[in-house]
């Protein structure tokens, strides 16, 4: 079996033993989220700036989870991390399947998902058409990786709302982190 | 019937941060020698050095990967398993030299840690955790993984 089979495996077994919550109450609590934002900030650029901030937020969280309840071992390559967080992450957190399609270099690659639950019953006014509004999943990302110590940029770069076939969110790697061991500069 | 009143072969759970230091710890053994609070951060500390220093005893993989670094500790009177994430938080656990369990449990306990504590809006990462919630989840997973244990021993 191939490791990718394994991790939709894995992401199908562990989307089922996950707590569920009705799609519909998610999709409305984030629709008032971000639309209370545009009444706060009044500037789409500055909500989607709020929105990868708390999505990041989330991230830093998610990931000991996502940990925990996987079991997953360290990621050798970047293709590794990638997989498990098409397969295995958007899977169990989302219920999605998503894929992984390479980017321009080693340190790129996009994730492309459809059936965004967030999404369900938005559609995007013509004066928001340049509002990320799954902004928070590319915050939810970062954080995440940023947590394994890794430091990547995230980008949606299609959006259903705006039209796409899918939704994709570009991830680039920046760093890496080696691990800080206290007592290092004694 | 209070749970710590019958003999308990497990001893105590010990969390520490990325940073070493102690955010949380329980004693579950009515016999656990009285340590002070001090010293429980103290020896977190202790724990956390040895650790560092066994995964710069291994070999380097030559990748990426964090080396791991100690995972059971085997002695006379009790051992001690760590499970390292790879977050960088430890989770140990003491208890009776036959606890052959405690893998299983400390994944567990791991879990409830990201339902009861990291979903807490309100508690603060790294910080020490003071959570009713997770108490209570970790010492019946902790009875129970201790009263299968003991009855799995006693079977053999």
């Amino acid at each position: 079996m191939s490791l990718h089979t394994k991790m939709a495996r894995l992401g199908d077994s562990t989307f089922s033993t996950m707590e569920k919550v009705n799609s519909e109450l998610l999709a409305m609590t984030y629709g008032a989220l971000v639309t209370t934002l545009i009444k706060d900030f009044q500037d789409v650029k500055v909500v989607n700036t709020e929105l990868e901030k708390m999505g990041y937020n989330i991230g830093v969280r998610l990931i000991d989870e996502f940990l925990a309840k996987t079991g997953v071992t360290q990621c050798r390559n970047l293709k590794e991390t990638a997989h498990s967080i098409a397969k295995i992450g958007f899977k169990m957190f989302l219920g999605i399947n998503a894929e992984v399609t390479w980017g321009a270099d080693a340190r790129q690659f996009s994730i492309e998902f459809k059936g965004n639950p967030l999404i369900e019953f938005v559609e995007l006014p013509e004066k928001f058409k340049n509002l990320d509004y799954s902004n928070l999943l590319c915050g939810v990302i970062r954080g995440a990786l940023h947590m394994v110590q890794m430091v990547v940029t995230t980008e949606l770069r299609k959006s259903e709302l705006k039209g796409d076939p899918v939704s994709e969110i570009y991830v680039t790697l920046k760093q890496h982190l080696a691990e800080k061991f206290k007592g290092e500069d004694d | 019937k209070n749970p710590l009143s019958s003999p308990m072969p497990i001893y105590a759970l010990f969390i520490v941060n990325k940073a070493g230091s102690l955010i949380y710890h329980k004693n579950f053994s009515a016999k656990s020698r009285k340590i002070s609070s001090n010293e429980c951060l103290y020896m977190a500390s202790v724990f956390h050095g040895l650790y560092l220093n066994a995964s710069s005893l291994g070999q380097s993989s030559g990748d990426l990967r964090v080396p791991m670094g100690i995972e059971k500790i085997m002695t006379e009177s009790f051992r001690l398993e760590c499970l390292r994430t790879l977050t960088g938080i430890k989770f140990f656990l003491t208890a009776d030299p036959d606890a052959d369990y405690l893998k299983a449990l400390l994944n567990d306990i791991y879990i409830i840690y990201t339902d009861y504590v990291l979903k807490d809006p309100f508690y603060v990462v790294e910080m020490p955790i003071r959570l009713s919630s997770f108490e209570n989840k970790v010492m019946s997973y902790v009875l129970e993984a201790s009263e299968k244990g003991e009855m799995k021993n006693q079977n053999r």
